[in-house]
């Protein structure tokens, strides 16, 4: 492993452990949540841009992520299913789910795809809102279980209450880190390649043997699951599921994440969440501005910096060592 | 079933059919013209509403006259939205759609600095009802698609008789070929977003005493729309009006017979089946 | 003559109220390298795309060692090992040559997905391996040297012989080309006739459309003449310099058929 890699190695334990140690430092319940939510987001913004990578942008991916929430709760609330069950059911669900969902829009591309996958996950919200049993319609479901209590012998009982935001910190925190790794190395297989391949060209892919839609397929369902798992724990962590959170606005919100991060880089969705859910916290006073504010950040960057906020850094780089070397020669 | 629940629903879906198709005549326009997705139609609609609000009950004028000075002054709005805005996207269809979005929601904003966040309504403008075999039916509803539907008779004579018609279909057809013989393209696009945006403030300003309206009203409509378009077939103006009545006659008897939500769940449906399966609409080509 | 590797059957295209292509058959036999030339519009690469699964045919079938293949997708082709090259290149823009030729490999390559995944090292053999194959084809196209730079930045040249070098990565049994000559440098030109050479040697059966004539005719075996979507003449390129009526399709002038080295 040479030097470079192994600083990047260091520098992400480095960052992962301070991670773990926030709690420590942050005692205030109002940032705890928004950091505990934040992790939550970002596993749905790093799984819509686990899309992106083919090419594609859809519409669906927040409502599935709410399907996979409906569906963890109910098998929780009906079914009495303790949450550590419940959860990969829902996932599990949720992913079969949007295998109906997306197997319609496997025929279209682009501007048609992302409306046609908003339309088929339309369709799937409006369930929730009609179908008052089992779905609570526009009210939604409420008093959704908490996780049970984590036992294990020799360790002291993590009980996850009203109480205290950071056995819930852990949880999300444990549960993004894992979905990280594994969208990362998915990245780096095989599959990656592949999508990759596919996002430039899906007729020269097929050309050479590629089975696009399946691979698509494969990917879609693999992100689908991603976003039901952050559902999922945003249900049994909030208590309180609407249909009306996983309509246009959140959709739009993850995608400027993802979008202003950097869809072309795998940390830029991360920084986008980052950066947009810090700035939300200095827009309390005047939510109404937060549209217009989002609105202007994502015209700024698709105008200036297309590549996102990820290639900030290769941008000012070079302005810096020039900087620097104008400094030298006096 | 009742023939009254019928005749009811009928009605409904035919005033709807006209509202969509005044609406959505001018989205169509707008993209065989200009290929461009124009998510600020839906604000055209609302500001025709608004202007008559404004010339009618703000000033007093006659119905008919407001209706008439707000489908000119959002025609006029319109122009210069697109002389500012578009003209510089002309051909980029991704920067366009994003610029229709903001400018959508410029208008919102406008709209409530000008009118305030409160609904709104007018005062009937055809009180009463009718007796059409043994049911009561609003007046107001059956003018509303009778003037639609002389609007948009109206529309299709300039469309085919007229000069400037001629030349819009000449450019929705083949733009290169409209060029090289001597039609002004600036002109056209001008001249298509300007009635468009007429034909969406009349349907705004028709329903302006039906319906309550705010400004957030665009949105669905311009979303229904879009709707409408791809069903219809993206650049076939009778498509378009086809397709404008089916969704009107599913919605008023969807949301009659069942409820409102099944009837958007329809129109989602319907949405995700043509886009899916038939991307060229009922009438259009490939 | 034993049965022929491609048989095209009637094939007619219709675009709406256009024909394409009407009433077109043709046999192409194992081993020979074969052109198809016609003027702009005649209907040469419209051919293509119905025979590799881009536009079903409106009538008429195509066979392939006897299987019907009318309307099969294109990866279901490559399966067969029928590669095809495109006209106006298509290529994996943001990916390396090397990259896009690995890429080409797609369905010949050991490397698996759980392998892969996990990065184990029976996987990294098998990378190995896969990348010592893409490079020995870099090599017997020339494009070594170009291996690391991105298919958008590319010249022409070199991104005409990419798009060549992937058809060949797929390991075809009948390979299609699609103008691999035309805007190429004489030295790209020798070059390329020189692979196709090669790779008949190596027993793969060449279908060229192409327009450089010059180019064209002293590698092929037969050629075919199309106007207006309509097979007008076919035989030894000897034959068909001499045709008066391919001679008038091309709008007067005798075509020059010689070599020209």
């Amino acid at each position: 492993m040479n030097s470079n890699n192994r600083t990047k190695w260091i520098s992400l334990i480095a960052v992962v452990i301070l991670l773990f140690l926030i709690p420590l430092f942050v005692k205030s319940p109002y940032w705890m949540l928004v950091l505990t939510l934040m992790w939550i987001h970002i596993i749905v913004a790093e799984s819509f841009r686990y899309i992106v990578t083919t090419g594609e942008y859809s519409f669906a991916h927040v409502p599935l992520m709410g399907m996979g929430g409906y569906a963890s709760a109910l098998l929780a609330m009906k079914l009495g299913l303790s949450f550590w069950l419940a959860l990969p059911l829902g996932v599990l669900i949720a992913a079969l789910i949007s295998i109906i969902i997306y197997y319609p829009c496997l025929r279209t591309t682009g501007t048609f795809f992302f409306f046609a996958s908003f339309a088929f996950g339309e369709v799937m919200r409006l369930c929730w809102v009609r179908f008052r049993v089992p779905f609570g319609g526009v009210g939604g479901l409420r008093d959704i279980p908490r996780p049970d209590a984590i036992n294990i012998p020799g360790l002291p009982t993590v009980e996850f209450t009203f109480l205290s935001h950071v056995p819930y910190y852990y949880l999300m925190l444990v549960f993004m880190l894992f979905s990280l790794l594994i969208m990362y190395l998915l990245e780096r297989s095989r599959l990656g390649a592949i999508a990759a391949a596919v996002k430039e060209s899906k007729v020269l892919a097929s050309f050479v043997g590629i089975r696009v839609w399946w691979y698509e397929m494969v990917i879609f369902v693999i992100a689908s699951a991603f976003a039901a798992l952050g559902g999922s724990l945003y249900a049994h962590y909030t208590t309180l599921l609407v249909p009306i959170e996983f309509y246009w606005g959140l959709g739009i919100y993850v995608c400027i994440w993802a979008v202003v991060g950097g869809t072309g880089d795998f940390i830029g969705p991360i920084v986008g969440t980052v950066v947009f859910s810090l700035a939300r916290e200095f827009l309390r006073p005047i939510p109404q501005l937060v549209p217009m504010v989002y609105g202007l950040i994502l015209a700024a960057t698709l105008a200036f910096l297309p590549e996102g906020l990820v290639s900030l850094p290769s941008k000012i780089l070079p302005w810096i060592e020039k900087g620097l070397a104008k400094v030298k020669e006096r | 079933m009742e023939l009254s629940t019928f005749l009811q629903m009928f009605v409904n879906g035919t005033m709807i059919g006209f509202q969509l198709a005044l609406f959505a005549t001018g989205l169509t326009l707008v993209y065989g013209i200009m290929l461009i997705i124009n998510f600020a139609h839906g604000e055209l609609y609302m500001l025709g509403a608004f202007g008559v609000f404004f010339f009618c009950e703000q000033l007093g004028l006659d119905y008919f006259l407001s209706l008439i000075l707000a489908m000119i002054v959002v025609g006029l709005i319109a122009i210069a939205m697109e002389r500012i805005f578009f003209k510089p996207l002309r051909g980029q269809h991704i920067p366009s759609f994003v610029m229709s979005c903001g400018l959508a929601f410029m208008l919102q904003v406008s709209a409530v600095l000008a009118f305030g966040i409160k609904d709104k309504a007018i005062d009937s403008v055809f009180p009463g009802v009718v007796n059409v075999f043994g049911t009561f039916v609003s007046v107001e509803r059956l003018m509303v698609s009778l003037i639609s539907a002389v609007l948009i008779i109206g529309f299709y004579i300039f469309l085919l008789r007229s000069r400037y018609g001629r030349a819009m279909r000449a450019v929705m057809q083949d733009p290169d070929a409209a060029a090289l013989q001597g039609v002004s393209i600036n002109q056209v696009c001008s001249l298509g977003i300007g009635i468009g945006a007429a034909l969406a403030a009349a349907a705004g300003g028709l329903l302006a005493p039906v319906f309550i309206f705010n400004p957030w009203i665009g949105p669905v409509l311009t979303w229904e729309g879009f709707i409408v378009v791809c069903l219809g077939g993206k650049t076939s103006l009778p498509g378009t009006l086809l397709a404008a009545f089916i969704l009107g006659y599913i919605k008023s008897f969807v949301t009659t017979l069942v409820d409102p939500v099944a009837a958007l769940m329809c129109e989602a449906a319907i949405l995700g089946i043509i886009l899916t399966l038939r991307p060229q609409g009922l009438l259009g080509h490939e | 003559m034993s049965t022929p590797l491609l048989e095209v059957r009637n094939i007619t295209k219709r675009f709406g109220g256009l024909t394409a292509i009407s009433r077109l058959s043709f046999d192409i036999y194992q081993g020979e390298i074969a052109g198809l030339i016609g003027p702009n519009g005649a209907g040469k690469t419209t051919l293509f795309n119905v025979i590799t699964g881009f536009h079903p045919p409106t009538e008429g079938k195509v066979f392939y060692k006897g299987e019907d293949i009318t309307g099969f997708k294109p990866h279901q082709l490559v399966k067969r090992r029928i590669g095809r090259s495109f006209q106006l290149t298509a290529l994996f823009d943001n990916l390396s040559v090397f990259q896009s030729v690995v890429m080409s490999q797609h369905l010949h390559t050991e490397v698996g997905f759980w392998g892969s995944l996990f990065h184990t090292p029976a996987n990294h053999e098998k990378e190995k391996a896969t990348e010592a194959k893409t490079m020995e084809i870099l090599k017997f196209t020339g494009m070594e040297t170009q291996r690391d730079v991105l298919a958008k930045n590319l010249s022409h040249g070199y991104q005409k012989t990419l798009n060549f070098t992937m058809a060949i990565g797929t390991e075809p049994e009948l390979l299609m080309l699609d103008e691999p000559l035309c805007a190429l440098s004489p030295e790209r030109v020798a070059a390329i006739q020189n692979l196709i050479r090669t790779a008949r040697d190596k027993g793969v059966t060449v279908l060229v459309i192409e327009h450089n004539m010059k180019a064209l005719f002293p590698i092929c075996d037969r050629i075919m003449v199309l106007d207006a979507g309509m097979k007008i003449a076919e035989g030894t390129p000897k034959e068909i310099g001499e045709n008066s009526k391919v001679i008038e399709a091309y709008l007067g002038g005798a075509i020059d058929v010689s070599d020209g080295r």
